[in-house]
């Protein structure tokens, strides 16, 4: 075999260049309470302008209070729109740790994410990537399902009406393969502000991605 | 005359049979750098590998060299490709084809690793500025040793050439990684990108380190 010398005509002259990525403080800054990233106080409300095919919508997500989902204890933060629920969520704060323990897009059953998703921990820097293996566990069956959390940027995000916020993007994601080669996933990214929570939401569903911006909140 | 023409045949019959030894002798070394490619590890964290074929283009782009390519996914759909190389042909240090036809490169530097160092280099789109790839290159040893490819955004010429001879003085086979990822619109000035795109080249190099 012989080393094959062809002389590209698309080769490029060498520049020195310097990389517009820098390495941030902010970066290196860790989260130090998580447990002020979201308030779980019961009657704090969140209310959000969410855009579903060309019309916007208003949804208020409301901290309800203690749930037992599953045999797991979590604070209940519920979600609706137009007075509908579309969406229940189960948080808890434990040993330092944001965790995500169960979600429902209805009133009836539960996902229970076991063991609970992290979401954040004391002491988090950008770019921590929190792996998650458990199960999907749906009315009394069980998916076996993997995922991962992750802190990815401090941004500063202006809201609708409530003003401009720095806040932390946590992108989330869990996967659970169906026999049919389909998937089951809960695609989620929360924008946290230190003694407020969330300032911004983005859920995956059929359709795409769904934002919804916060136009006010209420500290009860 | 008779015993001219047979001086001269005897010089070219030499000639030729040094040529072919020196031939030989070349193909032998290229052929023993050859069996070394790294292999990634097949998970990083919450991110698992799947092995993807490089298309019959790409390849053809290399010159046709040993590759295995590589896609790392995670739960959130973020993808990284990994592309491990043998240096046996002059085109194996070209970058691929889809970033070479509709990207070009905005920056490079040589950064340093525990296990050496690599090159990093930044792509735009030429469509759309907006649009960016963070790619990592880099020359590992069997040992685990590790070294940038050049400092420049391209691999030019004269890179090519140095790193070409220097396979053919090298004693200790090696392989050549590249491992690039899209920049998410999301992701405006790629720290993200470039966090996780600097996670698995630093896994990669780690692990060709363990598998001395």
């Amino acid at each position: 075999m012989l080393v094959s010398v062809t002389i590209s005509a698309g080769c490029q002259k060498s520049v020195d260049y310097t990389s517009p990525v820098k390495t941030s403080i902010e970066d290196a800054k860790a989260i130090s309470d998580c447990s002020a990233m979201l308030p779980l106080r019961v009657g704090f409300s969140w209310t959000f302008a969410t855009a579903v095919d060309q019309r916007t919508f208003t949804d208020i997500a409301t901290v309800r209070g203690p749930i037992n989902i599953g045999g797991s204890k979590a604070t209940l933060v519920e979600t609706k729109r137009n007075g509908q629920l579309v969406l229940r969520e189960g948080y808890r704060y434990a040993q330092g740790q944001l965790m995500l323990t169960a979600f429902s897009t209805s009133q009836k059953s539960w996902v229970v994410i076991d063991p609970p998703l992290i979401l954040l921990k004391d002491g988090a820097t950008l770019g921590n990537e929190y792996k998650w293996n458990g199960h999907f566990r749906i009315d009394g069956k069980s998916i076996e399902a993997s995922g991962l959390s992750r802190p990815s940027l401090r941004e500063s995000v202006q809201t609708m009406s409530a003003g401009r916020f720095s806040g932390v993007r946590i992108d989330s994601g869990i996967s659970a393969p169906l026999p049919n080669g389909d998937h089951i996933k809960y695609q989620t990214t929360r924008w946290l502000a230190t003694g407020i929570g969330f300032i911004r939401r983005e859920y995956l569903d059929r359709d795409g991605r769904r934002q919804s911006n916060l136009i006010s909140f209420k500290m009860k | 005359m008779e015993v001219t023409d047979f001086k001269r045949k005897k010089s070219l019959i030499v000639v030729l049979a040094l040529a072919t030894i020196t031939v030989q002798a070349v193909a032998m070394r290229v052929r023993a750098h050859s069996t070394f490619r790294v292999q990634p590890p097949l998970n990083i964290g919450a991110w698992e590998v799947k092995s993807i074929p490089l298309s019959s283009e790409a390849m053809s782009a290399l010159g046709n060299p040993d590759v295995d390519g590589w896609n790392y996914h995670n739960a959130l759909d973020e993808l990284v490709t990994v592309q491990v190389i043998s240096p046996d042909t002059f085109d194996a240090y070209r970058n691929p084809p889809i970033l070479t036809r509709f990207f070009t490169a905005v920056s490079a530097k040589v950064i340093p690793s525990k296990f050496g160092g690599m090159q990093q280099t930044d792509f735009a789109a030429l469509a759309d500025a907006e649009s960016k790839i963070f790619m990592m290159t880099w020359v590992q040893h069997k040992s685990g040793t590790c070294k940038a490819v050049s400092s420049s955004g391209e691999q030019s010429l004269i890179d090519r050439l140095r790193i070409n001879i220097e396979t053919l003085v090298q004693p200790e086979p090696y392989c050549l990684v590249r491992v690039y990822t899209a920049v998410p619109k999301w992701d405006h000035d790629g720290r993200q990108a470039l966090r996780t795109v600097r996670r698995i080249a630093d896994a990669i190099q780690a692990a060709g380190g363990k598998q001395q």
